[in-house]
């Protein structure tokens, strides 16, 4: 306790959220921004992802932190929300990317912004997730890891920009890996900091209904695919299609997978032709929906 | 008023006598048991007409409590206060609950081995239907009904759960229920019902999940789920968050209870009791618990100094403002200080009946949004037990964060609980909040001296002295760090403790030897606690199971005697009648013998039909089911319904009918034909909504039955046709029954059923069995009926109906339909599957209405003769309805009449004398065998008509033996065809002769029978049946011909399997083909069975004619069986002897006799 942090003068967070969700937020997020030491101010931005009315009636400011809602006035995914809101806010140099249901640690800001500030090339740092522990893999020395989870993040700005954002086609799930790999593609690098700490009372026990965990295994594995074909061509789409064809799931759920990503095909997203032999280490598909090693 | 019911759904009437025994053994009189193919219906019933305000709905093979009424009571008071009055629907004692999604059980069943120890009810996203107790104020009052579109008895169970909460009612399962049960369900029949149509659908348009999580295991639908946007006129819901509102909504919160936080630290963990400080204050933010949370940090061993500690202090309470946070100390030098810090900690807490102890480490934390339930559980007085995660964490401690924390398999689950009663240090502390006024009095009483027991000898004690509940609730996180250290070294403080517990606990009289021993017996049997431990094993198990054994008593009952055996004789006469629109439909009025009594079958509802339909109506689910799944073949039926201006409310009843099938592939063509009335077709656009099965088409102009009828057949997709009236109704296993026969023969192009009748109410009656395929009887009279199902092929080939033949289009369809056919292809199903509807405004009531029906079907049959080049002309049968088919003799050829005979020469003169009258055909001579005659009387009457050419008279001269007899006179016949006739027998009708040698000319005929009548005008013979055993029975025997509305089915030509060699004709050259009559097994008896049976063997038919009439005086000249057996021991025993060689001979064969009904056995 009482370790002598460099005050933060400002902070910009987006919080992509919709109104069920927001009394948690306001109960465990908004209090423990308030409690955050080492920052003197936070902006939160929530993002109204349902695009519908206006949900937040409290009040503007509790203590250091200001709160304010922006609205896309459609519904939009989880990239698009945020490249909204870094459209709308134009963050100066770092934006903090925070889901609604976490309770923050107290030096959690601190810990993210300082990270990121530490090297020009971190482009991103990432949080870190408590009491469910994402059992990631990351550099001790370093900190360097391939991606960073979407649930807590801290992004420059400056790189965010010339990346054009997140790739809204993922909707919802893997955006943060393919974030995560265009970084380590543009010469940045994703940085994970263990110290940053926020609570996620969510997983196993809570608020998991059985329709978001179809959604989570949908999104993730129509975007697993996807996300090879962007980074490895049509051969990393075969290789994908392989893959999922072993994985335990019924077949009309494999076969709506497939229709998915052929719609998406046929938009004809960017695809970064050959794949990134240079960032071997960061960039990899170790198996189906997986992109790291996982440590015991 | 009564406060509630009881019903019991019985899997068939055989059940329901069976418990109706039981409950008048235990009292339980007063409940209702019904049976039936539908619990959806049953449920619906029960919704609208139980008296009383409650409804317990129990299976067939669940124990009840023999004081279950009490313990409904205590269900209601339970959910009443669990959920409010309002504010539940049903409960149960088995299904998944709303906490982890897992299953548990207040039941004993084949599978289950834990209860899990709790007495408060636990609300459940789906619930198993053994036992359900219906809050029908509230159902009523939210309007609840089964869903339209499912009927059967699959899931009927988790939908009324589902209706309950999509009307806010939370549903639950309760100890107060538990039960027995005597099987686990038939999982097979469940994952079918679950893939089916009509689930499928129903959720589909409810809701947009995919995944239903039940306690036959989870059930993955192929929904639709819009992954991007919802599109706005989708109404569809998340199931999963109608269940949270609804139990959020019902869930008051009581009046504000304090939970005291107790945790015990020596400050030296700074960083893991913020984490734990972290959670409690998120907790405390929660929005709505109505709970206080207070915080009392019990300081032990602590080695800060003064200074450190009063800096601490400052910091916390600045850290977490708003959070009441105490600091107890406990006194130095204390030798217990785990203990005593928590003792001194409880006796610092105000007392009251709201203030509660949930004692948690500084390594623990909480989990917060377990506090969202918290008040509501928690009740004055009851220790509450939760459960527990273990993390596997690595701590630096100078970092405010764990280096790893990782969650373990290793889950205090509250099923696993109860190993803590039989001495097993099973619950975490953390994972129970004490009442404070349990805690306080524990240590007031019990002198608790040592350390590292104190948790397990709080909660031991506790369960002893207070009450207990144990709720899925996930209350916290424990931190696990490091090796065991307690154990390792500190081991001997470890032993100390707890013998000093044990001691205490066993002193107190809380702890007796056994069960000690009980608990070493469950360690060692066992082993370790997994995960989940028995609940996950047991979800396993159930998940894996396959088919149960259906119940003992079940079985025994199945083996009961039927009380309709005892029935002897039955006599079947019909009506024909004109239905609905012109369809021709056969009544039966039934009448049979019992014990010398004479019963009938009126066409009203009569009781004993409704014993029959309750014995033989067996509605063995599981075994259909099973069935179902192994058939091979599963061909699209097509079910076709020519609709014109009927009541919605018996379409309603006849859609509904093929909608329970179980069987489903099939379609339903519902073809108006341009109705006027509006309602019909209201009705019809409705249905057709229904289910994607349901085809609805509007004809533009009427075109009458025939021709709406070929429109919808033409739009048919299936293989095969079947056809239903308006306002009739299927059974649910009819096109089960019909694909089954398919199963066995793929080649069948035609099956029929047997049918009844519906009144208004719905109430069956009347009856028609019918025999196996008969082209002769169906010459006679359209008794195939309904219900009809054809190969769409052959009627396609042939064209469908024809127009012109309205009133018998059926009868003409059918006749072209056969000629495209064979025998073998056409199959009689002898069980009811269809129910006619008798409706006043149609013509059932009336037969003579529609005489053009019947004169349609005159030409329907001399139609068919033409098309055949049968010689024949169609004349009228003896009632309406009937038809007899006259054929033309060819050529006269002579017929030799062989007569046997020992004196008795009265019975012989007046049969000679009634053939010479009588006998219009010419061509004949008559053999007289002389058997030994002895008087003289017989030498006179012999030398008299010895002068008559037409006859001869030839010696027999050894022991009576029938078949030899007969067959030495067939040699001496000089005839083409042999009549052989008893010499007590007497010419009825002139032309008999003709009317035999008619049939006996036809190729495909072996033998032809008579109607012989006793003098009283009652029947000897019209025909012989095979029953059981090869025992032959001659129908509608000793039934008279005179009685009151008789119309018989007797009354007709019609293929038998054997016929009475009193009077048969044969032709010679086939008699002496298949070796005549058996002289060495069957000299005296059953001589004539075997002969017709060889026939049938060699495939030819035995044609029984109403049209050759003669009396016969049987018995009168051998007597009958008991008189034989004390005058003739001896001839008594070859009689014995040959019944037994027949059985021998023919068993076999003859496993069926198939022109006659099994049911009229």
């Amino acid at each position: 306790m009482g370790n002598k942090i460099k005050e933060i003068e400002k902070v910009t967070l987006f919080c992509s959220v919709a109104e069920g969700e927001l009394k948690k937020a306001e109960a465990w997020l908004f209090h423990s921004l308030s409690k955050q030491r080492g920052v003197k101010s936070i902006d939160l931005y929530l993002v109204n992802y349902t695009g519908k009315g206006t949900m937040y009636n409290g009040p503007e400011k509790v203590g250091k932190l200001s709160v304010r809602e922006i609205n896309p006035k459609k519904q939009v995914g989880f990239g698009e929300a945020h490249n909204f809101a870094f459209e709308t806010v134009k963050p100066k140099d770092f934006f903090i990317i925070i889901n609604p249901d976490v309770y923050m640690h107290e030096n959690c800001i601190s810990e993210l912004v300082n990270k990121i500030k530490e090297e020009n090339d971190y482009a991103i740092v990432e949080g870190r997730q408590l009491p469910f522990e994402h059992p990631k893999e990351y550099d001790e020395k370093t900190l360097e890891t391939p991606w960073a989870s979407g649930f807590c993040m801290t992004v420059r700005s400056e790189f965010f920009k010339k990346v054009g954002g997140f790739d809204d086609n993922f909707w919802m799930y893997c955006e943060d890996v393919d974030l995560s790999w265009r970084c380590w593609l543009e010469g940045y690098k994703v940085i994970y900091n263990p110290r940053a700490i926020a609570y996620h009372y969510t997983g196993n026990y809570f608020s998991y209904t059985p329709t978001r965990y179809f959604l989570e295994h949908f999104w993730s594995t129509r975007n697993f695919i996807y996300i090879v074909y962007k980074y490895w061509g049509e051969e990393g789409e075969s290789r994908a299609k392989k893959m999922l064809k072993k994985q335990p799931f019924p077949d009309y759920f494999k076969q709506e997978v497939l229709r998915s990503f052929d719609e998406l095909k046929k938009t004809k997203p960017r695809v970064f032709k050959g794949g990134p032999a240079k960032y071997k280490d960061k960039i990899k598909v170790l198996g189906f929906n997986q992109y790291h090693e996982m440590r015991k | 008023m009564k406060k509630y019911e009881v019903f019991r759904l019985c899997r068939d009437a055989k059940t329901i006598e069976l418990i109706a025994a039981q409950n008048k053994e235990f009292g339980f009189e007063h409940q209702k048991l019904i049976t039936g193919p539908d619990y959806f219906d049953f449920l619906d019933q029960i919704i609208e007409t139980c008296e009383g305000n409650y409804a317990l709905v129990v299976h067939d093979d669940v124990f009840l409590p023999i004081n279950i009424e009490h313990k409904i009571d205590k269900a209601i008071s339970d959910m009443d206060k669990e959920f409010g009055k309002e504010g539940w629907g049903v409960a149960g004692n088995a299904g998944v609950e709303y906490f982890n999604y897992e299953a548990v059980r207040y039941i004993k069943d084949p599978h289950s081995a834990v209860v899990p120890n709790s007495s408060r009810p636990l609300p459940v996203i789906s619930i198993d239907g053994n036992t359900l107790l219906l809050n029908l104020k509230t159902i009523r009052k939210n309007k609840i009904k089964m869903p339209k579109t499912i009927r059967g008895f699959h899931m009927y169970d988790f939908l009324l759960l589902v209706e309950c909460y999509k009307a806010g009612l939370v549903s639950a399962v309760t100890p107060a229920l538990y039960v027995v049960h005597n099987s686990g369900g038939n999982q097979k029949d469940f994952d079918q019902f679950i893939v089916s149509d009509v689930f499928t659908s129903y959720w589909k348009e409810n809701f947009i999940n995919r995944n239903i999580y039940t306690i036959n295991g989870n059930i993955e639908i192929k929904n639709t789920i819009d992954y991007l946007k919802r599109n706005s006129k989708d109404k569809r819901k998340d199931f999963y968050s109608i269940i949270d509102k609804a139990i959020d909504s019902v869930r008051k919160k009581d009046s504000v209870k304090t939970i005291n936080i107790i945790t015990r630290t020596q400050l030296k963990r700074s960083n893991s009791l913020k984490r734990l400080l972290d959670s409690v204050k998120a907790g405390s933010l929660m929005p709505d618990t109505n709970l206080k949370i207070k915080v009392i940090l019990a300081v032990n061993n602590c080695t800060l100094d003064e200074k450190s500690l009063v800096e601490v202090e400052t910091r916390l309470k600045s850290d977490y403002e708003g959070l009441e946070i105490n600091i107890i100390f406990c006194p130095e030098g204390e030798h217990f200080p785990r203990v005593s810090s928590i003792k001194k900690a409880v006796q610092s807490i105000e007392s009251g009946e709201n203030e509660f102890v949930w004692i948690v480490d500084d390594d623990d934390f909480i989990f917060p949004p377990s506090l969202d339930d918290l008040n509501k559980l928690l009740t004055p007085g009851t220790v509450f037990i939760g459960e527990a995660s273990s993390f596997s964490e690595s701590w630096d401690e100078k970092k405010s964060f764990p280096l790893r924390s990782s969650i373990q398999s290793i889950n205090y689950h509250t099923n696993n609980s109860y190993r803590n009663f039989f001495g097993e240090n099973h619950v975490p502390v953390s994972a129970v909040i004490y009442p404070q006024l349990v805690l306080k009095r524990i240590f007031e009483e019990y002198e608790l001296k040592g350390d590292y027991f104190e948790d397990y000898a709080l909660i031991f004690i506790a369960q002893n002295i207070a009450s207990v509940e144990m709720y899925p609730v996930h209350l916290v996180g424990i931190s696990v760090h490091g090796n065991n250290t307690i154990v390792s070294t500190d081991r001997a403080r470890w032993d100390y403790s707890y013998a000093t517990f044990m001691s205490e606990i066993v002193n107190k009289g809380l702890v007796k030897k056994h069960n000690f021993e009980i608990a070493e017996k469950a360690k060692r049997s066992e082993g370790g606690f997994g995960a989940h431990g028995v609940a996950e094993a047991e979800l396993n198990a159930i998940k894996a199971r396959k088919i149960y054994k259906i119940i003992k008593g079940i079985e025994k009952a199945k083996r009961a005697p039927r009380k309709l055996k005892e029935i002897k004789q039955k006599s079947l006469h019909s009506i024909r009648r004109n239905g609905l629109r012109g369809f021709a439909v056969t009544v039966i009025k039934h009448t049979y013998r019992t014990k010398g009594k004479v019963w009938q079958f009126p066409n009203s509802n009569n009781e004993e039909y409704h014993q029959w339909i309750a014995k033989n109506e067996k509605w063995d689910v599981s075994r259909a089911h099973y069935e179902l799944e192994n058939f091979k073949y599963k061909p699209l039926i097509s079910v076709i319904v020519p609709v014109y201006n009927v009541d919605p409310k018996w379409l309603d009843k006849c859609v509904e009918s093929v909608l329970k099938q179980q069987y489903e592939n099939w379609e339903l063509c519902l073809y108006d034909d341009a109705s006027p009335s509006e309602e019909t077709r209201k009705c019809l656009l409705k249905w057709k909504k229904v289910d994607p099965r349901i085809k609805v088409t509007f004809g533009k102009k009427n075109l009458h039955i025939s021709g709406a009828s070929n429109v919808a057949i033409k739009e048919a997709k299936g293989e095969f046709i079947a056809l239903l009236d308006n306002d009739d109704e299927i059974s649910s296993d009819a096109l089960f029954e019909v694909v089954k026969v398919l199963n066995k023969n793929k080649n069948i192009d035609m099956i029929y059923s047997d049918e009844d009748k519906l009144d208004l109410d719905g109430k069956r009656s009347g009856p028609f069995f019918k025999p196996d395929w008969s082209l002769d009887m169906f010459l006679s009279t359209m008794y195939t009926c309904h219900f009809g199902v054809y190969r769409k092929s052959i009627i396609d080939k042939i064209g469908g109906f024809r127009e012109g033949y309205e009133g018998s289009q059926d009868y003409d369809l059918v006749l072209r339909f056969v000629e495209q056919s064979k025998d073998e292809r056409i199959a009689h199903i002898p069980k009811i599957l269809y129910h006619w509807r008798m409706i006043e405004t149609s013509t059932a009531y009336n037969p003579n209405s529609k005489l053009y029906a019947y004169e349609a079907g005159k030409k329907v049959v001399a139609e068919f003769l033409q098309r055949n080049k049968i010689k024949a002309q169609v004349k009228d049968g003896r009632s309406l309805g009937f038809y007899h088919v006259e054929r033309e003799i060819e050529g006269s050829p002579l017929v030799s009449i062989v007569i046997p005979f020992k004196d008795n020469v009265d019975y012989l003169e007046k049969c000679v004398d009634s053939i010479l009258k009588k006998t219009s055909y010419k061509n004949y001579e008559i053999i007289l065998v002389d058997n030994q005659s002895s008087e003289e009387k017989t030498k006179k009457y012999l030398q008299k008509i010895q002068k008559n050419s037409k006859i001869r008279v030839l010696n027999f001269n050894k022991p009576f033996n029938y078949s030899a007899i007969n067959n030495f006179a067939v040699s001496e016949a000089k005839g083409k065809y042999i009549l052989f006739l008893n010499n007590d027998t007497k010419v009825i009708n002139e032309d008999w002769l003709s009317r035999m040698l008619e049939q006996a000319e036809r190729e495909e005929v072996g033998a032809v029978g008579a109607l012989l009548l006793f003098p009283d005008k009652t029947i000897q013979h019209a025909g012989v049946v095979i029953q059981e055993n090869v025992s032959p029975v001659h129908v509608y025997y000793g039934i008279s011909i005179n009685s009151k509305g008789y119309v018989d089915l007797m009354d007709v030509i019609r293929d038998y399997s054997a016929v009475t060699a009193a009077c048969m004709m044969i032709r010679k050259n086939l008699f002496e083909k298949v070796g005549g009559f058996d002289e060495k097994d069957f000299a005296i008896a059953y001589n004539d069975i075997d002969l017709c049976l060889k026939l049938r063997k060699e495939g030819y038919k035995i044609i029984y004619t109403p049209y050759a009439r003669l009396y016969h005086y049987a018995g009168k000249t051998r007597g009958d069986d008991d008189e034989l057996r004390e005058k003739n021991p001896k001839r008594y025993a070859q009689f014995v002897q040959e019944k037994k060689n027949l059985k021998d001979k023919w068993l076999e064969y003859i496993p069926n006799d198939p022109f006659y009904n099994p049911n009229l056995k």
